[in-house]
């Protein structure tokens, strides 16, 4: 990359009422809180925080400077790599995410993304069709075997990975809608690339709110951020009535209820009271959170049978060894979970690394 | 003679003090800061050598030597690259 500098001032900006009014204010209020510029990163705000920091006159640290530079970049390369996709394969093609939500930012390129995630008919035909235009796969094949899309691809010379999807991820537990049914009611997409179809609003809410429950449950913030961007103006019967439709309205009605605690003055609901309280500390989940975090929101999203089902799958987890690892070594690690329950995960992973587990 | 940023297939756009910009035609991407962004936003509206030379030298409070020397630099790195246009 080219480079080209003399050093200037920075000026702060002017710092806009602190009291929240509006989704975006709420936001700014929890960057606000965050204690460090890591848990904004872990929660996906680093590039919304590296703005506020700006308007408040607060220094910009050098990774989010360089972050911002990046997003810049993957937002201007995303048309580029999105119209050779669509010249490389004449099936529907619908983005998910990813540009697709950055465009209800007020800034899109403050919506950090690496990749785009298109839902094809057929993802390993799609890929072929890519590979033979000219795209290159990216990272290691192993890596994406059984997963819910193929391996990355990358166009020659640009950073941003393509995912072609056979279906979408979903909640751990509920059936995800059909291709078929994702495919059908696409819709024109926002991208203004023509031929790279989005999902119908409602559809892509579910997608966005089902995503937030891949990994840790509710784990990041910048997930409900996407969810109450895309949901700003959306009838909520409508979005109800989707839900029940999908079979995930237990799920839809946790996951929107904290979303709107987050951002939009609602009732705290019990989830965001139980074991998603670190959102409202805009801090990453400690030990002990962690562990509510994959007791607790089975019951939250599924039906009871469901739910004891994946809380014994859970117990089989925690009660398991790592790999090969010795009992003696279990124990340790188990003992060090209790004394560190109350330390950031990664701070205690951190640890658990530095002393061989 | 005008000088000007090529308006075709070139993508880009400021950041706080920097600039970013990629070159469609050549999936390209490149990234400028401080005086190298005031010289690209000048450039992305039309100006001439001497008016670089000049906005230069004062916004940095250099003399037109050095100005001068910088802009022509800047100015052979994006005709090498072919992003600029001559009026």
């Amino acid at each position: 990359m080219a480079s080209w500098a003399h050093n200037e001032p920075r000026r702060p900006g002017p710092v806009r009422p602190a009291a929240p009014t509006g989704l975006w204010e709420s936001v700014d209020a929890l960057i606000d809180r965050a204690t460090r510029v890591g848990d904004l990163r872990f929660h996906r705000l680093h590039l919304l925080a590296a703005e506020r920091f700006r308007e408040t006159g607060k220094l910009v640290p050098r990774d989010l400077r360089e972050a911002e530079r990046q997003a810049a970049i993957f937002t201007l390369v995303a048309p580029i790599v999105l119209q050779k996709a669509r010249e490389a394969y004449d099936r529907t093609m619908v983005l998910m995410k990813g540009p697709e939500i950055a465009c209800k930012y007020p800034d899109p390129m403050r919506r950090p993304f690496g990749d785009l995630d298109l839902l094809v008919p057929d993802a390993a035909e799609a890929q072929r069709a890519l590979l033979a235009a000219g795209f290159v796969p990216a990272g290691s094949p192993e890596r994406y075997r059984d997963l819910h899309h193929v391996q990355p691809l990358q166009w020659p010379g640009n950073p941003l990975n393509v995912e072609l999807h056979d279906r979408p991820k979903w909640i751990e537990g509920l059936p995800a809608p059909s291709r078929a049914q994702l495919l059908a009611g696409a819709v024109v997409g926002s991208t203004g690339v023509p031929g790279i179809l989005a999902l119908p609003p409602e559809l892509h809410a579910m997608a966005i709110a089902a995503h937030s429950w891949a990994h840790a449950p509710l784990g990041r913030l910048g997930h409900l951020v996407d969810l109450a961007a895309v949901t700003e103006g959306l009838d909520r019967a409508e979005l109800e009535r989707t839900a029940g439709e999908l079979d995930m309205r237990k799920a839809w009605r946790t996951t929107i209820g904290v979303t709107d605690a987050l951002f939009a003055d609602g009732p705290r609901p019990r989830a965001l009271r139980l074991w998603a309280r670190s959102l409202e500390a805009a801090r990453e989940r400690t030990v002990l959170e962690s562990h509510l975090g994959r007791w607790l929101p089975p019951w939250f999203a599924l039906s009871p049978g469901k739910a004891l089902r994946a809380n014994a799958f859970t117990l089989s987890r925690e009660l398991g060894r790592l790999g090969d690892e010795p009992w003696t070594q279990k124990l340790r690690r188990t003992a060090r979970a209790f004394r560190h329950a109350t330390r950031r995960l990664s701070d205690h992973q951190r640890t658990l690394g530095e002393e061989g587990r | 003679m005008m000088l000007k940023l090529r308006d075709d297939r070139l993508r880009w756009r400021e950041i706080d003090d920097d600039v970013v910009a990629v070159d469609v035609d050549r999936s390209a991407y490149l990234s400028t800061n401080g005086s190298g962004a005031l010289l690209w936003l000048e450039l992305a509206e039309g100006t001439t050598r001497d008016q670089l030379v000049e906005r230069l030298a004062q916004a940095y409070l250099i003399d037109n030597e050095r100005a001068a020397a910088d802009v022509d630099s800047f100015l052979s790195e994006l005709n090498g690259q072919g992003l600029l246009e001559e009026e």
